[in-house]
């Protein structure tokens, strides 16, 4: 069962943005910022684009910390989300995928070499001990 | 250990991250001033068979997406 | 090697079964019945290294093995139990194209054909130590390994290759030692078993001493054991001596995995398992289901009694219900309905799981529900607080003092970390009209930089959360929900906006924005002191900075006392926190928890949502209603249900009681004449009115409202509310 004694989550500070899906469509990061939909219309751009220009008069644009987040290593994150999440894992990279992992709202954004796990900032100490745990107890 | 529900924003994932929402067979508001629903509020069908239902989706996207259930069987028979 | 049976040991050889072992030592695992060597029956159970029910021909010796017997028919088996105090047995979940159940011949054969097709198959084979326990909707095979439970989601095929079971035979003495079928003597015999010299009926196992025989059985007759056998054969019985009675009644197949997914189309049955049940000839006397010790004449009294179906009478009688999930009983109980009836059922219904498993195994994969912490949650454990569950929430409940904090809201200046309650943001080109049918007030009238403390009711104009209405300007709310209400809440508006088709942009930002509570006559001065010095009027609200972080703040007031909250990013909530207790120390600060907040809210009479509404409190019940606006030109959320409900009698409210010496609990039923009145949904003593206060949703009696009742034998007094301070002239100060 794998497990892993050093994984720290911490704030993340996004620019969370909630326009119609056509003005989401249309949005774009700047270079070196992650981009993620985490619905039809609300976007997390990280870290923050206070400035982004959005295509909707209407748009919620914040500076928002609902979530804390941590890199995974991707070997590991590949052995232990098998036994801690109850769907499967997209296999192209980039990508990103959101539901339940160990009973917790997570979304995770896969690179290359590793993930970053992204949970509500007020479960990352339940989520570090289920990591630290091997994540079944 | 159950039925997946298909989000159409986040993909299948397992029953437990949605939550129940409401029988959707009657599609107008009850709201509607010749209170021609109102008896939706306090008596439901308990239908057998298919019904529309809402379930949200609590732990991806946090919207609410439509399919068709036979009670029956308690197989989905349509994602909407 | 040796293995330890009930306390002795006895030899025992490398590679065979704990069964044969204890055969060979002249040990029945449970006394009688006849023995399957398939895993199909309950007669070879026992607890096996601290793990009860284990079938005992499908577990290998090894040296030290401890076997207890159930003792069948003596006492009750033990509960299932495994290794006492660890519950690390992890769930792992497995996703591939096919699976195949079943090791056996058709289950290779369809291994090799899913190979060849090229999809990716996970194979369980019981022999190897996988089996299958379940197969769920989805379709979702679970199964038991040595060292994890598997959750197998198969997007293609479940194939089913189960095989066979042999029927057992039903007849008086059925449960006697010495009875087999055909293949169990023959595994039995081939792990050296000395079986003596056995009566065979039906087909003739290898290397067995036997001696044919033909006919029907009438019964088994022997103390303990088999010695004899009696047969009937054209009217005439014949009883043959006997060491013990080898049967050979036929097959059924082993499809309880494939009557779970019988209406999923990717399950599909293979081999014998696929076969159609041989049916044994109508079972007259003995035991037909020996999990629940179920006899045919217990099978007679429930179909005299009027149960038809086998559903109906697996529910009466229980038989089918235990070890086996009525691999036994099954066909004799088919047959036996079928002669009653002249109409062979079909078997009933199959559910998970279909072998036993420990307490471990169940609970594998299973999670603690989490508890969200606040930013500040650090800072209430180093100063002591006593943390509640609270919801989904960690709170405070207190830091050690209930009194001291109490009073230091009163009299002095405190805070309180409520980052729990529901905060969202909402605009869009409709958010007004929006905001107008969802909530029953004018939200119209509420100007920028104003805020209103809002109901929010459902279709049926129940009241299932409240709140804040804060109107920021520029078409754009803020708005706030109760800690535990704000996940449905909002549900409950984004399900609306589709119904209504309202086209409104809305965020959900509790996680990421704190809030903290400061109160207490001596807060303004604090905070002034701070350097605080455009702090809002009495229910406005501004952006404004304390201590140098971005504030929204709101005045109102749940505590009695003169507040503000200041709402924050959570990342500054910590800053926020030290700052303020830090300038607050002159001023006696002392930060205060839920046990606290519930009995200044009572005082002044504020309702929690929930526990004071109950699931059907109308704001008339609650006396509400000067929140509800009927005249409106909106049909909003609950409005039509008002009217109707409303011209029916009022027939309770929730009322304000006190007693001068006596708090009851929160729950108390109240009587007047010994007749139920309501009951108590909050009660606290108050420390500064030195009396009980307390909420009770009262009945009406006989139309009239109790003025007194009693609770728990004592009389409390129907008040005005609030309690405390009935102008409200601290709270606006």
């Amino acid at each position: 069962m794998p497990a892993h004694n050093h994984i720290e989550f911490t704030r993340l500070i996004a620019t969370r943005i909630a326009t119609t899906a056509a003005a989401a469509d249309k949005l774009h990061a700047p270079a070196g910022s992650v981009m993620i939909r985490t619905a039809i219309d609300e976007t997390l751009i990280f870290p923050p684009v206070p400035d982004i220009s959005v295509d909707d008069d209407y748009a919620i644009i914040i500076e928002d910390g609902s979530y804390a987040s941590a890199w995974l290593d991707i070997d590991f994150a590949l052995r232990w989300l098998p036994y801690n999440c109850a769907w499967e894992m997209p296999t192209v990279r980039p990508a990103f995928a959101q539901g339940m992992i160990a009973d917790i709202a997570t979304k995770l954004y896969f690179e290359q070499e590793r993930v970053l796990m992204i949970v509500p900032a007020p479960y990352a100490a339940e989520m570090a001990a289920h990591l630290a745990h091997g994540g079944h107890a | 250990m159950s039925m997946n529900i298909s989000c159409p924003f986040c993909g299948d994932r397992p029953l437990e991250e949605f939550a129940y929402g409401e029988v959707y067979d009657i599609p107008e508001s009850i709201t509607d001033p010749d209170e021609r629903n109102l008896d939706r509020a306090f008596f439901y069908n308990n239908t057998a068979g298919v019904q529309r239902e809402a379930w949200f989706h609590s732990y991806g996207c946090r919207r609410w997406i439509y399919i068709q259930r036979d009670t029956i069987t308690d197989r989905i028979v349509k994602h909407e | 090697m040796k293995i330890i049976v009930d306390g002795t040991p006895i030899e025992a050889e490398a590679g065979e079964s704990v069964l044969a072992a204890m055969l060979k030592a002249n040990v029945h695992p449970t006394g009688g019945g006849c023995l399957c060597c398939g895993g199909d029956c309950p007669h070879c159970l026992a607890t096996v290294d601290g793990v009860s029910y284990m079938r005992t021909c499908q577990v290998h010796v090894h040296p030290g093995q401890v076997v207890q017997r159930h003792h069948y028919g003596q006492v009750e088996p033990p509960m299932p139990q495994g290794n006492a105090g660890s519950l690390d047995v992890p769930t792992r979940h497995v996703f591939c194209d096919a699976v195949i159940i079943g090791g056996g011949e058709s289950g290779q054969a369809a291994l090799a054909t899913a190979q060849a097709a090229g999809q990716t198959v996970m194979a369980l084979d019981a022999n190897q130590g996988q089996e299958a326990i379940g197969i769920y909707a989805g379709p979702m095979v679970v199964a038991k390994t040595a060292t994890e439970m598997l959750q197998i989601h198969a997007k293609q095929d479940v194939i089913v290759a189960t095989g066979a079971a042999e029927i057992q035979p039903v007849a008086p003495g059925n449960m006697l030692a010495g009875i087999y079928t055909t293949r169990a003597a023959e595994q039995l015999a081939q792990q050296g078993v000395q079986l003596g010299k056995v009566a065979v009926l039906g087909p003739v196992p290898k290397n067995v001493w036997h001696f044919p025989i033909t006919g029907r059985i009438v019964r088994f007759e022997g103390e303990g054991a088999v010695s004899a056998v009696v047969v009937e054969q054209d009217g005439v019985e014949t009883t043959h001596a006997c060491d013990g009675v080898v049967v050979g009644l036929g097959f059924h197949p082993r499809n309880a995995l494939a009557r779970q997914g019988h209406d999923m189309a990717q399950v599909r049955t293979v081999g014998d398992a696929a076969l159609a049940s041989d049916i044994p000839p109508c079972p007259v006397s003995g035991v037909v289901c020996p999990c629940s010790g179920i006899t045919v004449d217990d099978l007679q009294y429930t179909w005299d009694s009027g149960f038809r179906e086998l559903e109906l009478v697996k529910r009466s009688t229980l038989a089918g219900t235990g070890t086996c999930q009525g691999s036994c009983c099954i066909p004799h109980m088919r047959s036996f309905l079928a002669d009653r009836g002249k109409e062979l059922q079909a078997p009933f219904t199959a559910r998970p799981v279909t072998k036993q498993l420990t307490v471990e195994e169940i609970a594998a994969g299973a999670h603690f529900h989490p508890q969200a912490e606040t930013a500040l949650h650090g800072e209430h454990i180093a100063l002591g607080a006593q943390m509640e569950r609270s919801g989904s929430w960690w709170r405070p409940w207190n830091y050690g003092n209930y009194e001291a904090e109490y009073w230091a809201v009163r009299e002095a200046v405190s805070i309180m970390d409520v980052s729990t309650l529901g905060k969202m943001l909402l605009s869009g080109p409709d958010a007004l009209e929006f905001l107008q049918m969802i909530y029953p007030t004018n939200v119209k009238t509420i100007k920028p930089g104003r805020s209103r403390y809002v109901l929010m009711l459902n279709d049926r104009g129940y009241v299932f959360d409240d709140g804040l209405i804060a109107n920021e300007g520029n078409g754009v709310y803020a708005l706030t929900f109760t800690s535990g209400g704000s996940s449905n809440s909002e549900m409950f508006l984004r399900d609306r906006a589709e119904t209504f088709g309202m086209d409104i942009r809305l965020v959900n930002r509790t996680w990421g924005l704190s809030a903290i509570n400061v109160t207490g006559p001596l807060a303004k001065a604090m905070l002034q002191k701070m350097g605080v010095s455009d702090l809002p009027n009495w229910l406005e609200h501004k952006h404004i900075d304390v201590a140098g972080i971005a504030c929204h703040a709101y005045r109102l007031s749940f505590t009695g006392e003169w507040s503000v909250e200041l709402h924050h990013a959570a990342q500054d909530s910590v800053a926020l926190w030290r700052a303020l207790l830090a300038a607050g120390e002159e001023f006696g600060i002392r930060p205060h928890g839920l046990e606290t907040l519930r009995t200044l809210r009572l005082e002044k009479g504020h309702i929690i949502v929930g526990p004071d509404t109950g699931f059907d409190g109308t704001a008339r019940r609650i006396h509400h209603n000067w929140a509800v606006n009927m005249k409106k030109p909106y049909d909003f959320v609950g409005k039509a249900a008002i009217i109707r409900t409303n011209k029916t009698e009022l027939d309770k409210e929730l009322v304000g009681m006190t007693i001068p010496d006596y708090t009851p609990i929160e729950g108390d039923i109240a009587f007047v004449d010994g007749q139920y009145a309501g009951v108590v949904t909050s009660s606290a003593w108050s420390p500064v009115l030195k009396k009980a206060v307390m909420l009770v949703m009262l009945q009406y009696i006989d139309g009239v409202l109790p003025t007194e009742v009693t609770l728990s034998g004592h009389t409390a007094t129907r008040v005005d509310l609030p309690f405390y301070d009935k102008e409200s002239a601290r709270a606006r100060a």
